[in-house]
């Protein structure tokens, strides 16, 4: 079944719109990505769907219209946002930007949580009390990861997490992502440059160009389709 | 001009109106100033007070409306314009009229000078650099007390502020003089700033207030433009300054020239409309209406209350002004004025 | 020495005040990007209604609980209806909302409580025996006092905003409101919030400030701490917490000693010196001293 369903999804900056009726589904539990060239649309869908710009359409996620929500509304609800720029805290300390991510959560395990994620990435447990602004790219991107994985989503929207990653690191994240699906069962919608990549971790697959679906599929179609990898993916 | 307009020929029609257009502008604004002349003395005196705001607000214009840079200092420049008037009248015993250019030139000076940050700071950082000059400019009055007469302030004789013989008008008919020379500064000062607007200068500054970056990549220097486009300014709000003292007679610190003088110029340009030409005239009319107004409501304590509520209304729900509004409302026809004055 | 010492004192309890009034400012600048104009005037506004309280036989101290009350509801409100709206057409409309509710909140205050000076109870004993003596030089409870609630409230801020849950949600919504708001922080909340305290500390600021004030209180109490406030803030670093209180402190014991002892100066050119000196700082070192460099929100 669907967590996220969308239906004739439109937004933009202005007035033209820039992404338009996208119809576009997350199944729970599973992994699906969305490819497209440069300018395609895909953090624009990203904002639309995380309520930072206004949309027309439907937008359902778990059973309720969310359509037009604040973000931290919808935020709320289970959906986080990586977003493409990683929206760091920068001067808040690493610690404190985890205790962001986790600061709709009611529970008193926050500080454990802060501990288990910190193992896991001990690059950030190093740097727990500085500046979350002292990190490289590499260590801002996990700590994002983390500061909407410690909120404990349902969906996770990953605007594309690889960039300016070096290629082993890319592999590293790739595997965590798995990682996650399977052991949590977090239900997350990727944007991905590196289709390769994208393709091997993802079930589902909608490929945007200039602010339309032009084809979708199951990540197996799109490795199998000749036509379509040459036509869309270049390879 | 009905031939003409039963002639559609758009080609040509824009040589034709540019020539007619400042000719019946120019008819219909004597005729107005004559009839206006023919009220009754008091009125006459008001009006005049009109038009002399109407200068210094067109001064705050060209910062703040054109220039996108809100100046909370002009209070400072119109009082360096009516002190230096009143200092030299009553001091160096000079004529009223040949104090004005000195004025002015104090008024270009410290304009420049408070232009000097602006080539830094922006936004609200200049807006409390330019705080700071309507703050000090009254302990600088207070400081130099033998000059300016300090805290008590300053009164010019009236016997000296007489009209000059060749006017025609007498001492009793000050109100008279008073009207048709601001009256005609007015109309000097708002040719100064259209023209000043229309050139290219004038397009390196709306330039800048609208994108820096893009303007300054282009070649323009924002610098030398900001610190000229202060300097002007600083001398039409000074030469309404002048005017003021000549029109008042007694100028004192605390009534005058202080950081809310400043913001009722303010409250002017904004009713009136920013960036626009003729909007310091109807915000000219409107600051002294205001406290005329409500001088019967809580004995005159009411009018800060009430610059302050017309301030914000204005903003929410007339930000084009008076005059910006008009002009979106195409009242003025012809060639559009909005092309090259409106805000965007 | 003696005269020293005594200059010293007064300077520190009016540093205190600039301090408490920059810190208004500068939590207001990190929620809205903006220097709050009126921000003085509310603080009046808050002290009058203590005052008010007061000639009702309530205590001071009800009243000053009172004042922060009503002075949180002000600077919330304000935010909410006039602010918030004001910001979405931009930085010179915000600014005018500011400059239009310093002069009309001004009047509001002449409108009801009339253009007299009131004299205002302080919180602390101002018997012209209480006093300490220090190298013969008196120090009086009433500074004293100031002192000590300034640095109260100091703490207790610092506190808040460090240390508290509610203190973190403050410090993302300002650091990166995108950011905060997709990780499920109602940002527009925290700003209302962030406006409210500032007001409380200000309030906190015209209590403080009246009963000494050579104005008392009235009208003309609260512009000079304005003026001396934002100069403190901008000082310290329009976006720093701690600069603030640096430059207020900063501010008033260099205004005591530059009236003592720099002649030129003397008693009128004051609040001239103080803007003079924040006009240098922007110019120099426009981020202030404390300040870190990402001034304007992109
Ligand atoms: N804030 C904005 N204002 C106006 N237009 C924008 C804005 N952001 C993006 N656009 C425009 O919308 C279109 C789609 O941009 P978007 O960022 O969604 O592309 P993208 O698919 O994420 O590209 P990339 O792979 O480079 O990240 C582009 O043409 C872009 O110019
Ligand atoms: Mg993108």
């Amino acid at each position: 079944m669907s967590l996220l369903s969308v239906r004739g999804l439109s937004a933009g900056y202005g007035a033209a719109p820039v992404i338009e009726d996208i119809d576009l589904d997350v199944r729970a539990g599973e992994i699906t990505v969305i490819l497209g060239a440069n300018g395609a649309g895909k953090t624009t869908t990203m904002r639309a769907l995380s309520g930072e710009i206004k949309v027309s359409g439907s937008i359902e996620f778990d059973g309720t219209q969310i359509a037009n929500l604040r973000p931290d509304q919808i935020a709320r609800r289970g959906m986080r946002v990586v977003p493409q720029g990683r929206g760091t805290l920068t001067s808040l300390s690493v610690r404190d930007n985890l205790r962001v991510g986790a600061s709709a959560r009611t529970d008193g395990d926050i500080e454990r949580d802060i501990t288990s994620w910190t193992d896991r990435f001990p690059a950030l447990g190093r740097r727990i009390d500085q500046p979350a602004g002292n990190l490289s790219g590499g260590e801002q991107q996990m700590l994002a990861l983390a500061r909407a994985l410690i909120s404990r989503p349902q969906l996770l929207l990953c605007d594309e997490p690889s960039l300016g990653l070096a290629p082993v690191i890319v592999r590293e994240l790739f595997a965590f992502l798995r990682e996650i699906q399977e052991s949590l069962g977090t239900a997350m919608l990727l944007v991905e440059q590196n289709a390769n990549l994208a393709l091997n971790l993802a079930t589902d697959v909608y490929l945007l160009e200039v602010g339309r679906t032009v084809a979708q599929g199951s990540a197996d179609d799109f490795i199998n389709n000749d036509a379509i990898r040459r036509a869309y993916l270049g390879m | 001009m009905t031939r003409e307009s039963t002639l559609p020929k758009p080609a040509s029609l824009p040589a034709k109106r540019s020539l007619m257009r400042p000719a019946v502008i120019g008819i219909v604004a004597v005729a107005l100033l004559v009839a206006g002349g023919q009220l009754p003395d008091f009125r006459v005196s008001q009006i005049a007070s009109m038009l002399i705001f109407a200068i210094a607000i067109s001064g705050l214009n060209l910062v703040a409306g054109y220039g996108g840079m809100l100046s909370l200092g002009h209070s400072a420049l119109f009082g360096v314009g009516g002190y230096t008037t009143a200092i030299l009248i009553s001091e160096m015993r000079l004529t009223p009229l040949s104090t004005m250019p000195i004025a002015i030139a104090l008024g270009v000076l410290v304009g420049a000078l408070m232009g000097l940050p602006a080539t830094r700071v922006k936004g609200i950082y200049l807006a409390l650099v330019t705080l700071a000059f309507a703050v000090a400019f009254p302990e600088f009055l207070k400081r130099f007390e033998e000059l300016t007469g300090g805290a008590g302030g300053l009164v010019v004789r009236s016997v000296d502020l007489a009209p000059p013989a060749w006017s025609g008008f007498d001492r009793f008919e000050r109100s008279q003089w008073m009207y048709w020379l601001s009256a005609v500064v007015l109309v000097l000062c708002l040719f100064l700033v259209r023209n000043l607007i229309r050139s290219r200068r004038g397009l390196s500054i709306t330039a800048l207030r609208d994108n820096e970056i893009a303007a300054t990549v282009c070649g323009v220097s924002a610098a030398r433009d900001r610190i000229s486009l202060f300097a002007i300014s600083g001398g039409i709000t000074a030469a309404g300054g002048s005017l003021y003292a000549m029109y008042i007679g007694a100028l004192s610190p605390e009534l005058s020239f202080t950081v809310f003088t400043s913001i009722q110029l303010i409250t002017g340009l904004i009713i009136g409309g920013v960036a626009t030409l003729l909007g310091p005239l109807a915000g000219g009319v409107a600051i002294v209406i205001i406290p005329a107004v409500t001088l019967d409501l809580a004995n005159g304590q009411a009018y800060g209350l009430v610059f302050g509520v017309v301030l914000i209304v204005v903003v929410f729900l007339l930000p084009d002004g008076i005059v910006g509004r008009l002009q979106k409302m195409r009242v003025f026809t012809g060639r559009s004025q909005s092309a090259a004055h409106t805000s965007t | 020495m003696t005269q020293l010492i005594e200059r010293l004192s007064d300077g520190l309890t009016n540093g205190f005040v600039y301090a408490l009034i920059a810190l208004a400012l500068v939590v207001v600048f990190k929620a809205s990007s903006t220097v709050n104009f009126a921000q003085a005037e509310m603080a009046l506004f808050t002290t009058y209604v203590a005052w008010w309280m007061t000639t009702r036989g309530i205590s001071i101290w009800l009243a000053l609980l009172a004042a922060c009350v009503v002075g949180f509801i002000i600077g919330a409100a304000i935010e909410r209806t006039l602010v918030r709206p004001a910001e979405k057409r931009g930085e010179m409309p915000t600014l005018l909302i500011l400059v239009a509710l310093f002069t009309a909140i001004n009047a509001i205050d002449g409108l009801i409580w009339g253009l007299e000076y009131h004299s205002m109870d302080g919180l602390f004993p101002a018997g012209l025996d209480d006093y300490v003596s220090v190298a013969s030089a008196r120090i009086y409870y009433e500074d004293i006092g100031v002192w000590a609630a300034a640095i109260i409230a100091l703490a207790v801020c610092f506190m808040v905003i460090n240390k508290t849950r509610l203190g973190l949600l403050m410090r993302a919504a300002a650091d990166n409101p995108a950011s905060a708001a997709l990780s499920g922080i109602n940002v527009g909340k925290v700003y209302t919030f962030g406006w409210g305290s500032a007001a409380v500390i200000g309030s906190i600021a015209g209590i403080l400030i009246a009963p000494i004030s050579p104005h008392q209180l009235s009208m003309a109490t609260m512009f000079p701490v304005l003026i001396y406030g934002s100069a403190a803030a901008i000082i310290g670093g329009l976006n720093s917490l701690g600069g603030a209180v640096v430059g207020g402190l900063t501010l008033g014991l260099a205004e005591s000693l530059i009236t003592g002892y720099v002649g030129f100066i003397g008693p009128q050119l004051h609040q001239t010196t103080a803007l003079a000196v924040m006009v240098i700082v922007l110019l120099v070192r426009p981020t202030g001293i404390f300040g870190s460099r990402r001034l304007e929100r992109v």
